[in-house]
């Protein structure tokens, strides 16, 4: 999911530098005090989860648990991923200072879009709980992949190909990620349910 | 938040046990005669199989495009000298460069070293039926099989270090913990005042 720097052209940087400046401004007006330590843990999370492969036919994929992130956090997953991406690039190379913006973008959207999916159906029954846990961390995985298409494609032009090598590499990890999320959603609410609100 | 903290605990152990890493690209070049030779390989080792090579001149011209075999290897003939810049792209946005320095002096050299060899023959007088390139293509032999343990030591080297350390995973952990509880000192400092 992380793009490299050099991949993209600097007006499609520069998009992702706005879009993500604008998602950490309306995150950090969202961010609660109490809500602090939840978002320390949570961005570290989503910090190590990146190092974390799962072997996928000849590939591999690695976890990203932005649907997690999105579905505790909502808007302020753009706060919790961009400490994550940042601490990643400066110390593993991944990404980039320049494509930070545009990775933050690819990751943190889709987590806010499963927020606004799912926000009202993980205090219901737990089943419920563990549809909508799976489904957003799921669809977070799906849309990011279709962000990363989209943004090469204006550089690349090879749309359809490129959307269909990327869906379904990360289909197997979406499928790992839904259920993660939905088991710790289910957990949550049965040890702390208050985190859910 | 016990909870999380056994569960991020869980994961760096997963980590561990995995050994495993995300898509960060490498590639590793040096010239060895006419050639350059190089590989491009994955964070975790694995070679970057046929990924394609662009190969740029100091004015950002593209001088020569190639693939890498199965093993992540590239190797190609190069006449320019200069810093040159090699590209490898893995698709999916994954991308690497490297930059190596042919020095034009080498030419001169090169004549120098012939005149000094060609010196030398005539001195020792046992040496008569092996010719000049002779010589030299048995030295070239000799000094690259002598090179080549440095070599695989040079890059094996560099894909260690680019390998994730714990310490840097826990490093990276301790500093966002670190700078939210500064930005929660900070709010709570407002809400006193």
């Amino acid at each position: 999911m992380h793009i490299s720097e050099g991949v993209l052209s600097p007006p499609i940087l520069l998009g992702g530098v706005v879009f993500t400046l604008i998602g950490l401004t309306i995150g950090l007006k969202n961010l609660r005090e109490n809500k602090l330590p939840e978002v320390a843990i949570l961005s570290s999370t989503f910090f190590v989860a990146s190092l974390i492969h799962i072997p996928v036919g000849p590939s591999s994929a690695h976890l990203i648990l932005n649907g997690l992130v999105g579905i505790l956090l909502g808007w302020v997953a753009f706060p919790a991923i961009f400490l994550g991406l940042f601490l990643q690039a400066i110390l593993f190379q991944f990404g980039g200072i320049t494509t930070l913006g545009i990775n933050t973008f690819i990751m943190a959207f889709p987590s806010v879009i499963v927020w606004y999916l799912f926000k009202n159906f993980i205090q219901k029954d737990n089943i419920f709980t563990f549809t909508s846990g799976f489904l957003s961390g799921f669809l977070s995985i799906i849309f990011s992949a279709i962000l990363v298409s989209l943004m090469l494609y204006f550089t690349q032009k090879s749309f359809f190909s490129l959307i269909v090598t990327l869906i379904s590499i990360h289909i197997p990890i979406a499928i790992v990620e839904g259920l993660i999320t939905g088991f710790i959603l289910i957990y949550l609410k049965k040890i702390k349910p208050e985190v859910l609100l | 938040m016990k909870y999380f903290i056994s569960f991020l605990l869980s994961l760096c152990i997963l980590f561990l046990f995995q050994n495993c890493f995300a898509h960060k690209l490498s590639t590793f070049a040096y010239k060895e005669g006419d050639q350059i030779i190089g590989e491009a390989y994955f964070v975790d080792g694995s070679p970057c199989m046929n990924c394609k090579i662009e190969v740029f001149d100091k004015k950002g011209a593209k001088i020569l495009e190639t693939l890498t075999n199965e093993r992540g290897e590239y190797k190609f003939g190069i006449k320019e000298s200069g810093e040159l810049k090699i590209r490898v792209i893995a698709g999916e946005g994954h991308l690497a460069e490297y930059k190596i320095k042919i020095e034009e002096l080498e030419k001169e050299k090169k004549i120098q070293n012939e005149k000094n060899i060609e010196k030398n023959i005539s001195k020792k007088e046992n040496l008569p039926s092996l010719n000049k390139e002779e010589i030299k293509d048995m030295l070239k032999q000799a000094i690259r099989e002598e090179n080549e343990g440095i070599k695989n030591l040079i890059l094996e080297v560099k894909k260690d270090m680019n390998r994730v350390k714990v310490h840097e995973i826990l490093g990276g952990i301790g500093y966002i913990l670190g700078i939210l509880g500064l930005w929660a000192i900070l709010k709570n400092k407002k809400r006193v005042n």
